[in-house]
């Protein structure tokens, strides 16, 4: 099972990302049926192609446009994972485009779901001063509402974003490249955190999102996950 | 001579509960009532405490003060709005309420002066959920004050005549 995962991690790189290599050229689409590494691509009130060209010097990227009501989705569904217990994925974030996205304006970019639902949610939402916010929902027994929850500023351009889910634990890192000091920690993480599926994309858009960033597109790439260790960038 | 004494009340807004309505759980959400246009609706989310994390993607790291109405048969064609604030509020309109992992909303506004249109969001005879909180930029201490305007366009309900 962890070759798997780690198999699978090297084919997304290698066909995600393309790092270092010039002769290489981008699949007609994210998942395996069009020579991407995704299980799936799902799309409906939206798209999520391969673009060029990709973050941190690669050569392709993952473009998510939403163009749909509040349950489109534009994502990427990665099915590797096989209940696991301790679960980490990292990926880079340019949402450049959404430049008028408000306070109030939100969408998911990033799910990982056990057999019972969403374990770890993390969505982009506005800052009211033209900045964005990366923020998180995870379960946690403990805390008031049954869950925990957080945001942290983006930054023009890339951002690389990493999250690791290891019941009781949760930590997200973003733009951190500190394995030992994630920006945040949750140390009461309840639920069935047996991650299963994975998706990576702009899903649920609020009201606000689909009449300011409609039809924008919010790039990834460099997208990578395993079991324990720190992936960094 | 006859007299007709008709007492007619505008009320676009109608939701009993069993429970103290202080907005602190959706069982306690506080009916939201116009009984004339422009009614104004203090809220103080100080007095609150952050029962709801999250509106969909929207995370609420404030306090959550839920009221509730629902709309007439004929439907809801008014709008709410906030005229003043002490922080950096955000009003959702949502169309179920839940404790913890709150929907989507519906309709929002974070701006003063920018209502959010009833008419459009909202199906006839059905009720709905309006949370005073804060912005994820705001974080967890964004709390006060907001003074809602709820600016209703009633249809005249005839509640009651009587002729002398």
């Amino acid at each position: 099972m962890n070759t798997k995962m780690k198999l699978l991690s090297l084919a997304l790189v290698g066909l995600c990302g393309f790092a270092g290599s010039a002769m290489a050229a981008c699949p007609a689409g994210p998942d395996t049926a069009h020579g991407g590494a995704w299980s799936a691509v799902n799309a409906l009130g939206g798209t999520a192609v391969i673009a060029t060209p990709g973050y941190a010097t690669t050569e392709c990227r993952l473009d998510s446009t939403l163009t749909g009501d509040a349950s489109a989705f534009a994502t990427v569904e990665d099915d590797s994972p096989t209940a696991e217990p301790s679960y980490r994925a990292a990926f880079i974030i340019n949402a450049d485009n959404l430049t008028t996205l408000g306070a109030i304006d939100a969408a998911y970019i990033f799910n990982a779901n056990s057999g019972t639902g969403p374990q770890i949610s993390l969505s982009i939402v506005g800052d009211g001063a033209g900045g964005h916010l990366v923020s998180y929902v995870v379960p946690d027994t403990n805390a008031a509402g049954g869950s925990d929850i957080g945001s942290f500023p983006l930054t023009a351009g890339e951002n690389h974003i990493e999250i690791q889910i290891a019941s009781p634990t949760f930590g997200i890192w973003v733009n951190n490249n500190n394995p030992s000091s994630p920006n945040a920690t949750v140390t009461n993480v309840g639920g069935a955190t047996a991650i299963d599926t994975a998706f990576l994309g702009l899903a649920g858009p609020t009201p606000g999102y689909i009449t300011s960033s409609n039809g924008k597109a919010v790039g990834f790439d460099q997208f990578d996950s395993r079991r324990t260790t720190f992936i960094g960038f | 001579m006859k007299k007709l004494s008709a007492l007619i009340a505008l009320s676009l807004f109608a939701a009993s509960s069993a429970y103290a309505q202080d907005g602190s759980s959706c069982a306690a959400a506080i009916t939201l009532s116009a009984p004339t246009p422009g009614t104004v609706v203090n809220v103080d989310t100080t007095t609150g405490s952050g029962w709801i994390n999250n509106y969909g993607p929207l995370v609420s790291p404030s306090n959550d003060i839920v009221y509730t109405f629902t709309t007439p048969a004929a439907g809801a064609t008014g709008q709410i709005s906030a005229t003043a604030s002490s922080y950096q509020f955000a009003i959702y309109v949502l169309s179920s309420c839940t404790a913890g992992a709150g929907p989507t909303p519906i309709g929002a506004t974070s701006t003063l002066n920018a209502p959010i249109q009833l008419s459009g969001i909202t199906s006839p005879n059905t009720q709905y959920w309006v949370a005073v909180t804060g912005t994820a930029a705001g974080g967890a201490g964004a709390n006060g004050t907001v003074t809602l305007d709820v600016e209703p366009t009633l249809p005249v309900t005839l509640q009651g005549f009587q002729i002398d």
